[in-house]
């Protein structure tokens, strides 16, 4: 009996033993997986999703300032015509007919640098084809890409406005993008002056 | 001095509320890589992951003001990113629907394994699978909480994940060789 007592006891502590060498084994190869997962490249977003975001941040401020004015005129409107027609009903129905003019003033799109971007992307052009290895270093090709980008941005942009003439926030964003420009402009000159 | 970064997120939570612009971009600049990083994983693709990422910012933005500091800003920033990002691939995802239970079958990872290959076995996987390895594994969210987000059944999330480290296994193999 004492025999067989022991014989159990045995066999207990090696299925522990087992369980303890599968657990650690499991742990083992699990660390492997998690070591490959921290080491996973990170990636960085362009720097245009940005000034995508904002500018799509800002056309949402400005369609809520203007549903907020457009409900404030239209209130403003119907308040003062029923101030109108309670002094007209009071007062003034019986005076002659009054004439009123009123005039319209239109705000013109501020002119862009076209003319300045044909010129500089016909001296980037002559640049590159007479020194075609200043214009594969990375340096430029940075300056470059995000010249063309804010380009690409700034299209979309002077779309928007064309069909939102004289919205304010646009305006700013094209502002904004120009003055942007114009810097990345100054860096790809002094890049060939140097 | 040192400044309880929670008291930094607080301030930051606040200005974003009151639509500051320096706030917005400082909000987006802690979390870019790492929400870029995630959308590229579920997506593949760098164009949609940049689309899904840059209408995720919108929302969050807009929908700051609910944010109640119950869980961390990243966490929650995280969860309407991962939205948006599943609502981009809802085309490409196919979840077939599976309950096999293979819980008790080990995959054997390589010593050797690095995260370069990882990343390029992952990126061969199905749209179905690839959603279920990085949420569940890699972002460590339960299959529960992966099954919701997916809209999919706990099983099917459980044997997707199989299936996938599977999948990881056989291509990792073939690099090898």
């Amino acid at each position: 009996m004492k025999k067989n007592n022991q014989k159990i006891t045995e066999d207990k502590m090696w299925e522990n033993v087992l369980d303890g060498l599968n657990e650690y084994s499991y742990e083992t190869n699990r660390t492997f997986l998690t070591n490959a997962i921290n080491t996973l490249p990170v990636y960085s977003p362009d720097e245009n999703i940005w000034r995508q975001i904002e500018f799509k941040l800002d056309q949402k401020k400005s369609n809520y300032k203007q549903n907020r004015n457009r409900i404030f005129a239209w209130s403003a409107v119907a308040a003062s015509l029923i101030i109108a027609l309670g002094i007209w009903k009071v007062t003034i129905h019986n005076k002659p007919n009054e004439k009123f003019t009123y005039s319209e003033e239109e705000i013109a799109v501020e002119q862009l640098s076209e003319a300045s971007d044909t010129l500089l992307n016909q001296f980037l052009a002559e640049q590159c084809a007479a020194l075609p290895e200043e214009c594969d270093s990375p340096r430029f090709t940075e300056l470059n890409n995000k010249y063309q980008q804010l380009e690409e941005v700034q299209k979309t942009i002077l779309k928007t406005l064309s069909e939102n003439p004289g919205n304010e926030n646009i305006l700013a964003s094209v502002r904004r993008i120009e003055n942007d420009k114009i810097q990345l402009k100054k860096q790809l000159l002094k890049y060939f002056a140097s | 001095m040192v400044v309880d970064a929670s008291v930094i997120e607080k301030k930051i939570v606040e200005g974003c509320i009151a639509n500051d612009r320096l706030c917005q971009k400082e909000l987006y600049d802690r979390y870019k890589d790492a929400m870029f990083t995630l959308c590229i994983r579920i997506l593949k693709d760098e164009d949609l992951a940049a689309d899904a990422l840059q209408e995720g910012f919108i929302d969050v933005f807009s929908s700051i003001k609910t944010y109640k500091f119950l869980s961390t800003l990243g966490a929650w920033i995280k969860i309407i990113i991962v939205r948006k990002a599943i609502l981009h691939s809802k085309r490409l995802l196919l979840h077939e629907e599976l309950n096999e239970h293979h819980e008790n079958e080990t995959i054997e990872w390589s010593e050797s394994l690095t995260g370069k290959d990882l990343a390029k076995a992952i990126y061969s996987l199905p749209q179905g699978y690839r959603s279920v390895f990085v949420l569940n594994e890699i972002e460590g969210y339960s299959h529960k909480e992966t099954s919701d987000l997916l809209n999919i059944a706990e099983g099917t999330s459980r044997s997707q994940l199989h299936h996938a480290k599977k999948l990881l296994q056989k291509f990792l193999k073939d690099y090898r060789q």
